[in-house]
């Protein structure tokens, strides 16, 4: 494992433990009023907003909401665009066009507006977001993982195993799926990144999930509400350093961790061939 | 093992080779065009269909989306009678089929309604605020494919080296930071601390000319900035992965073998081999043109299409985000058309694809 | 004309891909490299063009014409490569650019040995060398992409453009792999139209190796094994290794019983002969010691047969 993606393991290794123990960790409620604009001291380490709650225990909580649309959006994409992807690059023919002529639709509506327009006629709550997010971002999974498929389907032992007689469902499950381990992981985890990034532009409209802290949310108040003008540092500098810092964390992550799993491939192969 | 067997497999190359070869690349050339062309006007009229159908599944009256709630409620108890008038203009009281006819008829006659709010016709107020997003967007995309076009060539092809070393870190901290996140960033530090440029806005007013002018690209500098930061450092993460992809194939070793230097082949063999995935990648920024800046525009009140929208949306008013969509969907769909075609022109091998079908 | 001197080359902590190789060329000598894939004979002709990727460690002496080559800067090594040091690689890969007509590709190197040549007699000139190899058709093969060109025609534009800059020494990378023997003839013919080159060539097709070369070295998993005249090869082989080869001609019988290819790394390596646990006449020394590569009349060989004997 090279140092890229360690670096990335251990962001997201934080960020995971803030989510998960926001309670315990959390100095304050996070929704409890007090007095606004308090600079940061012993008591509240990052300040206070407009209406006094506690600037780092929103942060704490604000990872929960993020994490969670980042990471089951990226799951349901990745199901989705990964099954369409390969019916595609598998059958091939009409099955193959009908995706594809799919995905060129999808592909021609304005994600991040669409997005917005969905969110803004339903009720803002998490389970719609994800839908809205997902709505748009399965595309590119589709593209990458049929091209892909599309090779591995001429590889000699696929036709061997087609010659054969083996059934196409069993040719897809058993030996196309484990060939596309690596891209299926490089995409998902981008997919996580994307969607924690539409997430956080989401909230910053003020379209985010009703009455729930997120890090993009904490930036909506924080510029609305003057505090970039009124020089708040405090308010609005955390949540930008949350945001770009867990992107960062899946970027390295799925960056590196391509190259890293490429170089395990071969040194598996090489001790193969040393031992045959 | 035969001479006779060697002459007829030369006879075989060259037959193979020959003007009927070319021929049937030409004319297959044309018709893989023609092909796409097909799948774009094929996308384009799901898209219309899309925005026919967004309408009329919104929960609530069709009407009030068309006309606007203020506007609705006004009718309603004041003079039902225009209600119905609109209804029937819009062939809401026939069945849904004669509906999407008409929305069609309406579409191609770019007949888009009147905005809810300013009551004047939608397509005006699109091409005038879509103007102002070109304005930003263009030089913005242009400028980061040079700046992150060249220096990633240049670090993937000298990879492990100085440049790549130093910039690639930063080009990657630099691209997980949002784009709204970004623009605050520098809004805060050039505009609010340091006074170098305005808080927002297109122009101050009050202006004519080429003070006029002047003062539009000033406004425009540091949204322009920000887009160029945050594009040319994803261009350069591209143009990096792919060449030193190239930089590893055989021919690159040829052409070291042949005494070529590094600038030639970077100059005749690298850049064109890059260059596929490039304007592919080019082709879709252009195509998303204009949303595609809409966060750094909402930051910098800059009002364009981006704040168009979230306006729209903000006030519910349907014509004009139907009209936006309708416009963006062209957009990206000829351009991917544009990227197709391009990809053809500059890869022999995606036409011989069809050659072998 | 091109002496080679106990080259060593090795990636990083991994086994050495080539170690302490020595072989002297004369000038249009035809030395063909015997081995099999793996055993270290494509790495050793890159490094001798100095075109191994950053990692590699290249130790020993490679003199050309008299002048080291490792001692050469950047700059100068470019200037010899292409005009006077060719590179051949094998037309089963990409060695062609892919978005380039063929023909552009030649006039490339063409332009190498002489940059004020003109259009018209730079494009004539690879028409010529085109013809030159076997093609009948040279404006369309000039004007077609490499991906429209079979793996045989390929190799012979790749040996064409290997020799328009008029390069006197010639490195050749396994021309005939992937080929049937139709295209290997063709391939055969093209490569005796270098008579007046000298040629370093990689292959693991004895019969080719038999067609070609004038002296033959093999290697076996990054050693010399045996190095000798192309008959004395061919009739008394010396080196257990090369028996068991030409043994699994098919005409002298198809004996196939060694196993399969070199060991790439791990113990066997580590240790005495490199070829002891596939070798018939092995004996309790190979797993100990080294052997050395030892004279035998006008021939060399590398095993404890011969050592002891010597």
């Amino acid at each position: 494992m090279n140092r890229q993606v360690k670096a990335g393991m251990t962001i997201l290794a934080v960020i995971l433990f803030v989510a998960v123990f926001a309670p315990v960790l959390s100095p304050h409620d996070p929704y409890e009023l007090g007095i606004p604009y308090q600079i940061p001291s012993s008591e509240h380490i990052l300040g206070t907003n407009d209406v006094g709650q506690d600037i780092l225990s929103e942060l704490f909580y604000g990872a929960r909401v993020s994490l969670t649309i980042g990471i089951v959006s990226a799951l349901v994409v990745t199901v989705i665009g990964t099954t369409l992807g390969i019916l595609a690059g598998y059958y091939g023919g009409k099955v193959d066009r009908i995706i594809s002529q799919l995905t060129n639709v999808a592909m021609a509506l304005p994600s991040l507006p669409l997005t917005i327009v969905l969110v803004a006629f339903m009720e803002a709550n998490l389970r719609n977001l994800i839908i809205a997010i997902c709505i748009t971002s399965w595309t590119s999974t589709v593209r990458i993982v049929r091209s892909r498929v599309m090779q591995i389907r001429e590889l000699p032992f696929v036709k061997l195993e087609t010659t054969m007689g083996a059934s196409s469902v069993y040719i897809m499950i058993r030996h196309i799926l484990p060939n596309l381990g690596e891209i299926v992981f490089v995409r998902a985890v981008m997919e996580v990144a994307n969607a924690m990034l539409t997430e956080a532009s989401l909230s910053f409209l003020g379209l985010g999930v009703l009455g729930q802290k997120s890090w993009g949310s904490i930036l909506h108040y924080a510029f609305y509400r003057n505090g970039i003008i009124n020089g708040y540092y405090w308010w609005y500098l955390p949540p930008i350093f949350c945001i770009s810092f867990s992107v960062l964390g899946f970027m390295l992550l799925g960056y590196y961790g391509k190259k890293d799993i490429k170089k395990k491939h071969k040194k598996n192969r090489k001790e193969k061939i040393s031992y045959a | 093992m035969t001479f006779v067997t060697v002459t007829t497999g030369r006879e075989i190359e060259g037959s193979f080779c020959g003007s009927f070869f070319e021929r049937i690349q030409s004319v297959m050339k044309r018709g893989m065009i023609f092909q796409h062309l097909l799948t774009g006007i094929f996308t384009l009229i799901c898209i219309i269909t899309i925005n026919f159908l967004l309408i009329r599944f919104m929960p609530g009256d069709p009407v009030m989306h068309i006309i606007g709630e203020d506007e609705y409620l006004r009718l309603e108890t004041l003079n039902p009678k225009v209600l119905e008038e609109v209804r029937a203009e819009y062939g809401l009281d026939k069945p849904i089929l004669s509906q999407y006819i008409t929305y069609l008829k309406k579409t191609v006659q770019f007949d888009f309604g009147n905005s809810y709010r300013t009551k004047t016709p939608v397509l005006e107020t699109v091409l005038f605020r879509m103007r102002w997003t070109l304005l930003l967007a263009v030089p913005s995309i242009l400028l980061s494919a040079l700046i992150g076009g060249s220096l990633g060539a240049t670090a993937g092809y000298y990879s492990g080296k100085k440049l790549d070393t130093v910039l690639s870190p930063v080009l990657m901290v630099l691209s997980s930071i949002p784009t709204n996140c970004l623009a605050i960033l520098c809004l805060l530090i050039f505009a609010f601390r340091l006074k170098w440029f305005p808080l927002g806005g297109i122009t101050s007013g009050g202006l004519s000319g080429i003070a006029k002018g002047l003062d539009i690209v000033w406004h425009m500098l540091l949204p322009m900035t920000v887009m160029v930061l945050f594009r040319s450092a994803s261009d350069y993460m591209l143009m990096k992965s792919t060449v030193e992809g190239i930089r590893k194939e055989e021919y690159i070793t040829v052409a070291q073998g042949k005494g070529i230097s590094d600038r030639k082949i970077v100059f005749h063999h690298v850049i064109k081999n890059a260059l596929c995935p490039f304007i592919t990648s080019l082709c879709m920024q252009f195509g998303n043109i204009l949303a595609g800046s809409m966060m750094v525009e909402i930051v910098f009140s800059w009002k364009g299409m981006g704040t168009l929208i979230y306006d729209s949306v903000n006030t519910k008013d349907f014509p004009m985000l139907q009209t936006c969509f309708l416009f963006i969907g062209i957009c990206i769909i000829v351009f991917n058309f544009l990227a197709d075609v391009l990809n053809i022109v500059i890869d022999p091998r995606l036409r011989k694809e069809k050659i072998n079908e | 004309m091109l002496d080679i001197e106990d080259v060593s080359i090795s990636f990083g902590e991994e086994q050495a891909a080539v170690s302490e190789v020595s072989m002297h060329i004369q000038e249009k000598e035809k030395m063909v490299i015997i081995g099999e894939t793996g055993s270290g004979k494509s790495v050793l002709l890159l490094g001798i063009l100095k075109l191994l990727p950053d990692s590699a460690d290249v130790k020993g002496h490679i003199r050309f014409q008299g002048e080291s080559l490792l001692d050469k800067k950047k700059k100068e090594m470019q200037k010899v490569r292409g005009t006077q040091i060719s590179y051949i690689p094998q037309g089963s890969g990409n060695g062609l650019n892919p978005l380039y007509p063929v023909g552009k590709q030649i006039i490339e190197s063409i332009r190498r040995k002489d940059k004020t040549i003109g259009k018209q007699d730079a494009k004539a000139r690879m028409l010529r060398l085109l013809s030159e190899f076997g093609f009948n058709d040279v404006r369309k093969i000039a004007e077609s992409y490499p991906f429209m060109l079979s793996g045989g025609m390929r190799q012979r534009a790749l040996i064409a453009m290997g020799i328009a800059a008029d390069a006197s020494l010639v490195l050749a990378d396994e021309p005939t792999k992937g080929l049937d023997t139709e295209r290997i003839a063709m391939v055969i013919d093209a490569f005796s139209k270098l008579q007046d080159k000298t040629l370093l060539c990689v292959t693991h097709d004895l019969r080719f190796a038999k067609a070609v070369a004038s002296r033959i070295t093999v290697m076996y998993a990054s050693e010399q094994m045996e190095s000798c005249e192309k008959e004395e090869f061919f009739e008394h082989p010396l080196h257990p290794y090369s028996q068991a080869m030409l043994k699994a001609l098919p005409e002298n019988g198809l004996f196939a019983n060694m196993g399969f290819a070199p060991p790439k790394s791990g113990e066997i390596l580590r240790k005495g002969c490199h070829f002891k646990e596939r070798c018939p006449y092995y004996r309790e020394k190979c797993s100990q010691e080294k052997p050395p590569f030892v004279t035998m009349g006008n021939r060399k060989v590398r095993c404890w047969k011969y050592a002891d004997e010597a």
